[in-house]
């Protein structure tokens, strides 16, 4: 082995720095201030710290960043970007890195809900039966409680004033969850309605940099809107 | 009449200065310093600014005129001139050791860099070292910075930092040019790069500290940044003017009272590089202001400082107290110690020091003082409180005590206030004859350390309370009837505050 290539030194210059310049992120601006680094809720986590994947993007560490499994911890909820002094965009700069990844080797969960989400419409592979059945299961509860007698789910009414998605937990693990949204909605008289089919809010395209995936998932609910002749969406996720 | 102004320096700064005051319609005489003895000038043709290669030797001082002489060999000339500029070039050095490295092939100075861009070629990986050993300057940033961006276009251009500094015109942005441009910016904060010679050339080990891994750069040049040093005639210069150095032995003591272009020799100006400010921008303020002050020349002689001081020769023995306290450089060794009138600035710190006696400020007699403070306690005898005594200097106490009085800020009833030029002039026995006279208390105020128009006045009242506390404690005094505090110009309400509570003292003392 030559002196200059000893283990665990890469040689920086070798290195291709350019390779990720024409990346509209601003990575290459970074002050090394650590805002983003104090203001992330997950920094720390198996040693990720958002300013570290600004710093390998800027050195044009593509390989490590697309292997390395700090672009999956982040959260992506846009503190870093908030505070960064420089506006760099951290968010996209990760999601760009995630998109990177080959698709079966993108974490577990996240895979293989918008694998179902686009074969069935969402991120559960939920029949439309059983769909409908805890949808109504839930209003009938609703109804038991006094004031909301008459309460029922409006699916698939055309013309409605508002679409609703759902978040597939909503209609898993979180029913109680619906109720909330539901009564204020009779409360206050509103004319709303959710679609039977491709209800799915969730939209996991977006957290697994998949641009593709994300159109489609996108494109799915304004089919419904027209499909229902609906103007207005409400996307609570 | 028509001043003569000598300069003295080589290179820009001197030419600069030279040029300007030439265009004020001022005599230049042109003297480039050196240390070894040089051949004996070429003989002048009248009025020619042509420089003057010569070992400066001595400098005499007259009223309102330096005499210098200067030796050649086997040959002494005198130069006269009005006023003195010092305009030496800063001597720049990149800080080889302490990065652990040698000059050669692939290690060059920044100078170097800058002077002969050949020693870039492109296509070469060229490491930029900036301020690893010690804080960098912002001319030396800026020209590193320059130097990495020109060179990112062409090759790669690594720029290896310690903390770096960007607070001067333009810095960030040319930061952020660099990056543009390509240059890779590596920040050391714990640790340091380390460079080795391989066989395939300087190899630089270090840890990228943001991602904490190690990487290797095979660098073609690595280019060491440089350090601003005194130019190495400056010691001798300060020697033979008696001029203060400030702790890097640049011609300026850091005194705000000097600043921008004063020394603490009258009449003798220091710009640019040989005060320590190095910036071009800089340089050109200093020339406008030694011009300025040439204007003023031209105008109207010298100002006399009030009356100077004057050593009576039947007293003085000659022991050069005075010539080696005097912050001015106003004491002049003929057969005995004289005043220089044009350079004494009055501070009294000879007087106070004169073991003699010898040395006497007319406008500060000690009679003066004394019935002073016999009238004011005759004035207020019938009053109850305490009589306090404040001396104050009139450079900073003074305008407190005035600024106190305007904003009607309650002060002791019985406060005689004596302003004093410095608080260097404060002798012991000023301080024992006002106890002598029955004063209950008394406060020295004087300007804060370092801030001091005559350097260390303030540090003379100081060593002289501390040592005259210790003698009341052997008297069987109080050592709290004397006290010392510091003000600046600006602090009328500590003023009077001070004055309240050294009088609530002294009264909580007197009825004890």
């Amino acid at each position: 082995m030559r002196e200059t290539e000893e283990i665990g030194r890469k040689r920086l210059d070798r290195l291709d720095h350019t390779c990720l310049r024409n990346w509209p992120f601003g990575q290459d601006y970074c002050l090394t201030c650590a805002m983003c680094s104090g203001s992330c809720p997950v920094a720390g986590i198996d040693g990720f710290d958002p300013r570290k994947v600004v710093r390998m993007a800027g050195l044009g560490l593509l390989e490590e960043l697309i292997d390395a499994r700090w672009p999956w911890i982040c959260t992506m909820c846009g503190k870093c970007e908030a505070v960064c002094p420089m506006d760099i965009h951290i968010p996209d700069l990760i999601r760009k890195i995630r998109g990177k990844r080959e698709r079966d080797l993108v974490p577990g969960i996240l895979h293989k809900g918008l694998a179902a989400a686009l074969k069935t419409g969402n991120n559960l592979g939920m029949p439309q039966e059983d769909f409908i059945y805890v949808l109504e299961d839930v209003a009938s509860e609703i109804a038991e409680e006094p004031g909301f007698e008459d309460f029922k789910v409006p699916i698939d009414k055309t013309g409605a004033n508002l679409l609703t998605t759902i978040h597939n937990k909503l209609v898993n693990t979180h029913t109680e969850d619906l109720k909330y949204w539901w009564k204020i909605f009779y409360a206050a008289k509103e004319d709303w309605t959710v679609s039977s089919i491709n209800w799915e809010g969730t939209n996991w395209g977006f957290f697994t940099g998949d641009d593709e995936g994300m159109r489609t998932m996108v494109g799915r609910i304004v089919e419904q809107m027209e499909r229902l002749e609906i103007r207005n969406l409400m996307w609570p996720e | 009449m028509k001043p003569t102004f000598c300069v003295l320096g080589t290179g820009r700064a001197a030419e600069q200065t030279a040029a300007r005051l030439t265009s004020e319609n001022i005599e230049v005489i042109r003297i480039v310093p050196v240390t070894d003895t040089p051949m004996p000038p070429p003989p002048t043709s009248g009025g020619s600014t042509d420089a003057i290669v010569a070992n400066l030797v001595q400098v005499e001082a007259e009223a309102g005129r330096f005499l210098l002489s200067c030796r050649f060999k086997g040959a002494t000339a005198v130069y006269e001139s009005h006023a003195v500029v010092i305009a030496e070039p800063a001597d720049r050095r990149p800080p080889w050791s302490a990065y652990g490295l040698m000059p050669g092939e692939g290690v060059i100075s920044l100078s170097e860099a800058l002077e002969h861009l050949d020693r870039l070629p492109d296509g070469k990986t060229v490491v930029f070292l900036l301020g690893l050993a010690g804080e960098s300057h912002p001319v030396v940033t800026r020209e590193v910075l320059e130097a990495a961006k020109a060179h990112a276009v062409r090759g790669r251009a690594y720029l290896l930092t310690g903390n770096l500094k960007v607070a001067d015109q333009g810095l960030e942005a040319l930061v952020q040019e660099c990056r543009t441009a390509g240059v890779i910016p590596v920040k050391f904060t714990q640790t340091r790069p380390i460079f080795r010679q391989t066989d395939e050339g300087m190899l630089v080990d270090m840890t990228d500290e943001q991602i904490g891994e190690s990487f290797s750069i095979l660098a073609d040049r690595i280019v060491v940044d440089e350090r601003f040093q005194p130019a190495g005639t400056l010691p001798a210069l300060a020697s033979v003017f008696r001029i203060e150095t400030d702790a890097e032995g640049f011609l300026q003591a850091d005194n705000v009272h000097r600043f921008p272009v004063f020394t603490n020799r009258k009449g003798v100006f220091v710009v640019g590089p040989s005060r320590g400010a190095f910036q071009w921008d800089q340089l050109e303020a200093d020339i406008a202001h030694v011009a300025l002050e040439a204007r003023r020349m031209l105008q109207e002689p010298l100002p006399a400082a009030g009356v100077p001081a004057a050593i009576q020769p039947g007293r003085c023995v000659r022991c050069l107290t005075c010539y080696r306290v005097c912050p001015y450089g106003a004491i002049r060794l003929k057969a005995r110690p004289e005043v220089l009138s044009d350079s004494c600035q009055r501070c009294g710190i000879c007087v106070a020091e004169c073991p003699g006696k010898a040395i006497s400020l007319a406008d500060v007699l000690d009679e003066v003082l004394f019935e002073r403070i016999d009238s004011f306690r005759r004035m207020t005898d019938s009053h109850p409180s305490p009589l306090i005594v404040v001396f104050g200097c009139e450079r900073s106490a003074k305008l407190c005590r005035d600024a106190a009085r305007e904003q009607g800020l309650p002060l002791p009833e019985r406060l005689c206030f004596i302003e004093v030029p410095c608080a260097g002039r404060l002798s012991l026995d000023w301080i024992l004859g006002t106890f002598n006279r029955s004063a209950d208390g008394v406060l020295v105020l004087t300007c804060h350390a370092g801030n001091c128009h005559s350097g260390q006045g303030n540090l003379h009242a100081r060593r002289r309370i501390t040592y005259l506390r210790e003698m009341l404690s052997i008297i069987g005094m109080n050592p709290d009837r004397l006290r010392i505090k510091t003000l600046a110009a600006n602090m009328p309400v500590e003023f009077a505050s001070a004055c309240r509570e050294f009088e609530a003292t002294i009264h909580s003392l007197l009825l004890s």
